[in-house]
């Protein structure tokens, strides 16, 4: 494996997640990209010299020294439970050396707490939700109690932190590459159905700032796992350039009451009376204002505009985005006669980049990256910035005002990282009915293409 | 420590996995090379140049390159089996 030196810590920590902690890894000079292909040439000479030294009984001292090998280490046992300080600010700063939460002040989760949360959720406390990457270490319900606890969540939030982890460990969120990127991607957690307004789950103004404990803590204890169980530390395995706000916490509820469609869940097909979490890969806001036009037409011209920022990972290489629409343009829309899916179908047919706005060699780089759109004419002058209509979510929420929300995605194309669904199971849990529904949003069709139905399954074995 | 408290610890049992290296060769003379292009900018040239190297220096047979979608997914399941014809496999990680 070849890493540029800002990246030898990823390597190392790659490679002892996949249990090849020896693994010898070239450390080559930063960086890879933005050189010209004389440099880029060298440094595979170098390449070459690190791995004659790695991988041949005799290499050479030059080789040898461009190397980099962890080591096997035993986990050391497995402690459940550990004595800290009481004090709050001694507690968040011991916590903090070893490893666990934010930066932001914890709450300690007590065995006491603990229990009151898992209680809450009806699940046993140790049923695993999955292994979280990239360190793949069990979040149990008692786990995820755990990390809830220290978010500062309440225990009635369980099932809705519960529905999210089920969510992003599942193998087409992609929560390795999301961990590790140097984008500044995160989950964003939406909540649709009548839990929301129960637990306080804020769809209204300013629904992703402050003043909204539930909206805080729930998006925060998904942050908190993935930290605390899965390992991703900024600069060691979370590569981030800069991170993002929303890497803290990003969770708000579909505003149904401003809402001139049916909720969110039901379009989907789900009863109006189930509740449940969509978490979509996204990279922070951008706003989109538009209070002049009149008509749906007009909106979708300035809604379609924001959605290409042209020096953007998901405008080049496609990709799911989320687009959170504000009452007030979702009426103008609604006016217009459009649906959720019209809305989204002109918009998707709408987005594009212009490629003139960028140099030669970051269009050639796009070229290669969506060659489907220039097998017939290599000179195009745009790209479209989705694949296909569904890949552009759309919620409502937001309170009075002309602004909307862009969530730009991941990028990287269909399988980068695809939306996810899951079900809020407390009324089940609590009825002592243990069956769930999950569903595969994007299931694909047998050509290839994404299906534009929704299919559900039972998991009868939750 | 001062006053303490009891919580439970928040980081979760990891389930070991541990996979051995494979043993060291003694050259390379012959050996077939996979290049899992990741698809960022230059990584397709670092990582034939070092292949094209191999071959120069070290006799190896010659090289494949395989190409990821994007660098945040493994890759191809397609790939598969062709990768395993090959006696070592050169990737990378970086901007």
């Amino acid at each position: 494996m070849v890493c540029s030196t800002p990246f030898r810590n990823l390597g190392l920590a790659a490679s002892a997640s996949l249990g090849l902690p020896e693994l010898p890894i070239a450390i080559l000079p930063h960086p890879f990209g933005s050189i010209e292909p004389d440099e880029a040439r060298k440094l595979g000479e170098l390449a070459a010299r690190a791995a004659a030294a790695a991988l041949l009984e005799e290499g050479s001292a030059e080789g040898e020294a461009l190397l980099a090998r962890g080591q096997w280490q035993e986990p050391p046992a497995y402690e459940a439970y550990l004595d800290v300080p009481a004090d709050p600010a001694e507690l968040t700063d011991f916590l903090f050396a070893r490893g666990w939460g934010d930066g932001l002040p914890v709450i300690a989760p007590t065995p006491e707490r603990v229990a009151a949360f898992v209680a809450a959720s009806g699940w046993p406390a140790d049923e695993v939700v999955g292994q979280v990457s990239p360190r793949n270490a069990q979040a149990t319900v008692a786990i995820v109690a755990a990390n809830a606890v220290m978010a500062g969540c309440r225990p009635e939030h369980m099932p809705v932190v519960l529905a999210g982890i089920e969510a992003i460990v599942r193998p087409s969120y992609n929560l390795y590459g999301i961990q590790a990127t140097t984008g500044s991607v995160h989950p964003l957690m939406v909540v649709s159905g009548p839990l929301a307004d129960r637990l306080g789950i804020h769809g209204g103004a300013g629904c992703l700032g402050p003043g909204f404990p539930a909206n805080a803590t729930i998006g925060r204890a998904i942050r908190m796992v993935m930290l605390n169980v899965g390992g991703a530390h900024p600069e060691e395995f979370d590569k981030a350039t800069q991170g993002q706000p929303g890497k803290f916490t990003m969770c708000f509820a579909e505003n149904q009451a401003g809402n001139p469609w049916p909720a969110y869940h039901v379009e989907m097909g789900f009863p109006a009376d189930e509740t449940v979490v969509l978490i979509a890969s996204v990279m922070g806001t951008t706003d989109v204002h538009d209070y002049s036009s009149t008509n749906a037409d007009e909106l979708l011209r300035t809604m379609a505009a924001s959605l290409s920022p042209p020096a953007s990972n998901h405008a080049h290489t496609a990709g799911n985005s989320l687009l959170m629409i504000c009452p007030e343009h979702a009426q103008t829309l609604a006016a217009g006669g459009l649906s959720r899916s019209d809305v989204q179908r002109e918009l998707v047919a709408r987005a594009r980049v212009l490629l003139d706005t960028l140099g030669p060699v970051a269009r050639e780089f796009i070229v290669r990256r969506r060659p489907s759109y220039f097998e017939e004419d290599r000179d195009r002058d745009w790209i479209p910035t989705f694949d296909d209509p569904e890949d552009l979510l759309i919620v409502v929420g937001g309170g009075a005002g002309k602004h909307s929300v862009f969530f730009p995605g991941f990028g990287g194309g269909k399988g980068t990282t695809e939306p996810q669904i899951a079900v809020v199971r407390a009324a089940a849990a609590a009825s002592g009915d243990t069956s769930a529904r999950s569903i595969d949003m994007l299931q694909r069709a047998p050509n290839g293409r994404q299906a534009m139905t929704v299919s559900m399954e039972t998991d009868k074995g939750r | 420590m001062a006053e303490t408290v009891r919580i439970m610890v928040p980081e979760g049992r990891v389930v070991p996995a541990r996979h051995t290296l494979a043993p060291r060769l003694g050259s390379f003379q012959g050996k077939r090379i996979a290049v899992l292009d990741n698809t960022k900018p230059n990584a397709d040239v670092i990582l034939t140049t070092a292949a094209k190297a191999l071959v120069r220096d070290h006799g190896a047979a010659g090289y494949q390159v395989f190409d990821k979608p994007n660098p945040a997914v493994p890759f191809l399941e397609r790939d598969r089996e062709a990768l395993a014809t090959c006696d070592l496999l050169l990737t990378g990680t970086g901007d």
